[in-house]
């Protein structure tokens, strides 16, 4: 029991960062129909800034709760402007023609992205060390002990600001007019352009809005696993991919429960399965086979209907 | 319609009419392959690139047929490129040699692909064992999707109940030197693994014998043709696996189901020690290394099978997406409902197109295998689908010999980005070193800009006819 508690935990705190990353292909997926391979490099680009805003930039000796606010700042607007940026020159222009262009261009970007940071130019090919950013952590490591099972702060941390960019994202969809917009060109491209929404700018915006997402998750698994590298994004892209699928793509929601349930699962596939660690990548893609064969608008999607 | 609706009586003289180019073409191919081998001015180097151009192409047209004939988006390819990889090269490489001998690390590669019998033996006990395997999974599968009628949630409950007793079951297989008798999933799949041991080994005489049969001479051939053709059935079978589940499936979500697909099919690959786990599997053609070093002419005694094969399978394909099948295939895509209307099925077509189009990857994969002599998953990631979808968006999606060209030129490409150094003046050194250095960004950048520059002259130029295809942003 304990055991399975420890690995409930786990998976939440990787899933929450799968349901960052989800949320961001599910907003742009909403909008554009559009699988945005890019996203999972945006991510990385998060994690990279981060520790060249930690390291170079701000030159933080000490990790102060300050120190940490500015990198997630610094590394979301860097990423905000690298979303916005993707979308008006990679993207924009490609509309009009068939999804597959665009699917091609979207890895092209990602490649570009990839093998761009590994250049000698850009970040080089070598994993780079994540400092501490979190005061007191390095010492004291957990912050609650319940019998055997340990919940950290890191974890903590991770869970409680993937839980307040829920709600931020939930507020500016529902309450805002942006998102208002946002959603009413998700349901209908061109009726929303004839009611007097920009399109174009809401497009920006989801892109914006989703990269930012992308950035705080890079920040958040800097701070989890000591090692960051150019080609981090393309593993957990795919399962944060598979994540919005399994919870519905194009609805937000469901992206977050996704992304927990997948983190999840993972934690209790290694745990479980014996030589589970070697299916570790193996079990987001049975898990996205069986969604797809079984219910493939996902578990909180809507299933389009198709008419003559 | 076709042309030949003419009566039998005139057909005889019209059905060589139109069949012959095709031996001739191939023989053409494989003669000019032949000639620019034995002429030195290519160089070894150049031939191998041909080569694994002339395999691209196969596999740029095997897409071309399912991506732009059938309308089916597949992310997957590489997938079964890797099936008929791995399966042709364990073949030929375990079952080849003249003698077999399980406990051999190495066989004695003078007499490898001399046992043609035995390569067959190995794809007939797998075809028995996967037979079995799949026969059971769809039953069990079938009881369940009955259970629909009592309950509509019940088949969900038992799913789940199933998954947490296999995971029992395995781990306590595991913990455990010898299988207790209750563990009825672990000690099926092992008496399966046994199942085709027991048939290889009994087969072997039998294997022995059928290949005594051929002449020496034509042993060898015999073995690669085996390989070929079993990487290709076995790829075929992984298309059929693939391709049912999803038939219900559209766009995106097809492309990111085969996507999964592709990438399950390499981790199952790493685990199994058979065909080299992790470090690869590595057999041995040596009768494509040079050896002695200067006699090119032993090298490359894979080219024309090579260069045969890729231009059988282009002028196949091309015959049948001009045929009545090819034209079902192609209404099926345009508008499924008016095809079911006129009596075409669609399930049919559609499933006809993925596997042929998996077969020819397998078989790409069973040349790609005999070409190098090692293999690694790598080699079948999802980047190699994407190249391979790439060359079949970049030739056009509805022409056959843009895609065998789009293959030819983006295998060059990066060879030149690669070997800048040699083609530009001695003056821009420093900047040939820097694009070899960096010819992955390069290679990404030149991508980018020609989608869309692609795109921007496409619809400048050109409207195409029929009708067009959706795109984003439009549901």
């Amino acid at each position: 029991m304990q055991q399975f508690l420890q690995q409930l935990i786990n998976g939440l705190s990787i899933g929450a960062i799968y349901a960052l990353i989800a949320v961001g292909y599910t907003m742009v997926y909403g909008v554009l129909r559009l699988i945005n391979f890019a996203h999972g490099d945006v991510y990385m680009i998060g994690a990279m800034t981060g520790f060249y805003a930690a390291t170079r930039w701000f030159h933080l000796a000490q990790p102060t709760w300050l120190g940490f606010f500015f990198v997630l700042i610094c590394s979301m607007l860097v990423c905000g402007c690298l979303g916005f940026f993707i979308e008006m020159f990679a993207y924009r222009p490609l509309r009009n023609q068939p999804r597959i262009v665009s699917l091609i261009t979207a890895i092209a970007v990602s490649m570009l992205l990839e093998f761009g940071g590994q250049a000698k130019w850009m970040f080089g090919p070598d994993p780079k060390p994540f400092p501490d950013l979190i005061p007191g952590v390095e010492l004291h490591p957990d912050l609650l002990h319940m019998g055997d099972v340990v919940i950290g702060k890191v974890d903590t941390l991770i869970f409680a600001v993937t839980i307040a960019m829920m709600f931020a994202l939930r507020y500016i969809v529902r309450e805002t007019k942006m998102g208002l917009a946002l959603r009413a060109v998700s349901y209908r491209f061109d009726t929303a352009s004839l009611m007097g929404v920009n399109v174009n700018r809401v497009i920006s915006f989801t892109f914006v809005l989703g990269s930012v997402m992308a950035a705080t998750a890079g920040v958040l698994v800097g701070l989890r696993s000591p090692k960051v590298d150019p080609l981090m994004g393309l593993l957990p892209g795919l399962k944060a991919f598979i994540a919005a699928v399994l919870g519905g793509i194009g609805n937000i929601g469901g992206a977050v429960a996704g992304g927990l349930l997948l983190g999840i699962t993972e934690a209790m596939v290694v745990s479980y399965v014996p030589r589970g660690s070697q299916y570790r990548d193996g079990v987001a893609f049975l898990v996205l086979i069986a969604i797809l064969v079984v219910k493939p608008s996902g578990l909180f999607g809507r299933a389009a209907i198709d008419k003559v | 319609m076709q042309s030949d609706s003419s009566p039998p009586v005139r057909a005889t003289w019209l059905w060589f009419v139109h069949n012959l180019p095709v031996p001739i073409i191939v023989i053409a191919v494989v003669l000019v392959g032949r000639a620019l081998e034995f002429s030195d001015r290519p160089g070894p180097y150049v031939m191998h690139v041909a080569m694994i151009a002339a395999i691209n192409v196969i596999l740029a047209v095997s897409l071309q047929l399912i991506n732009g004939v059938s309308g089916q988006f597949s992310l997957g390819h590489a997938g079964f490129m890797a099936v008929g990889a791995y399966l042709g090269g364990y073949a030929t490489y375990t079952f080849g040699p003249w003698n077999y001998d399980p406990n051999a690390d190495y066989p004695d590669p003078r007499q490898l692909f001399a046992n043609p019998g035995g390569a067959l033996a190995c794809f007939v006990a797998l075809a028995v064992v996967a037979a079995i395997g799949f026969g059971l999974v769809t039953a069990l599968i079938l009881v369940i999707r009955s259970l629909r009628r009592i309950f509509p949630a019940l088949p969900l409950i038992v799913i789940a109940m199933l998954v947490v007793w296999v995971v029992i079951d395995a781990r306590a297989a595991a913990n455990s030197p010898n299988i207790p008798s209750a563990c009825i999933w672990s000690r099926g799949a092992i008496g399966l693994v046994n199942l085709y041991s027991s048939i290889i080994l009994h087969s072997q005489s039998g294997a022995l014998a059928l290949s005594g049969i051929l002449p020496y001479s034509w042993r060898k051939p015999a073995t690669l043709l085996v390989a070929i053709f079993g990487g290709g059935a076995a790829a075929a079978v992984a298309g059929l696996v693939v391709g049912i589940p999803t038939l219900r499936l559209r766009g995106d979500y097809l492309a990111i189901a085969t996507l999964g697909f592709a990438e399950i099919i390499r981790n199952v690959i790493v685990t199994i020690p058979a065909l080299g786990a992790a470090t690869g599997l590595s057999i041995n053609v040596y009768w494509t290394k040079p050896s002695p070093p200067d006699h090119i002419y032993e090298a490359f005694y894979i080219s024309p099978w090579i260069f045969g094969t890729a231009a059988l399978t282009f002028v196949l394909v091309r015959r049948l997406a001009h045929s009545p099948l090819g034209n079902a295939i192609k209404t099926v895509r345009d508008d499924e409902i008016a095809a079911a209307a006129m009596g075409i099925d669609p399930t049919r077509h559609r499933v006809i197109a993925f596997v042929t189009g998996a077969f020819l990857a397998g078989v790409a994969g069973a040349l790609y295998v005999h070409l190098d002599g090692y293999l690694n998953t790598n080699s079948f990631s999802f980047m190699r689908s994407i190249e391979i979808v790439v060359m079949v968006t970049l030739g056009g999606m509805e022409s056959l010999a843009g895609a065998a060209i789009a293959a030819v030129a983006l295998t060059a490409i990066p060879e030149l980005l690669d070997n800048a150094e040699r083609f530009l003046p001695g003056a821009l050194a420093a900047q040939a070193h820097w694009m070899s250095d960096n010819r992955f960004v390069i290679y990404a950048f030149l991508l980018l800009v020609i989608m869309i520059t692609r795109a921007k002259l496409k619809s400048a130029f050109w409207r195409s006819p029929g009708r067009k295809p959706q795109s984003i942003g439009h549901k």
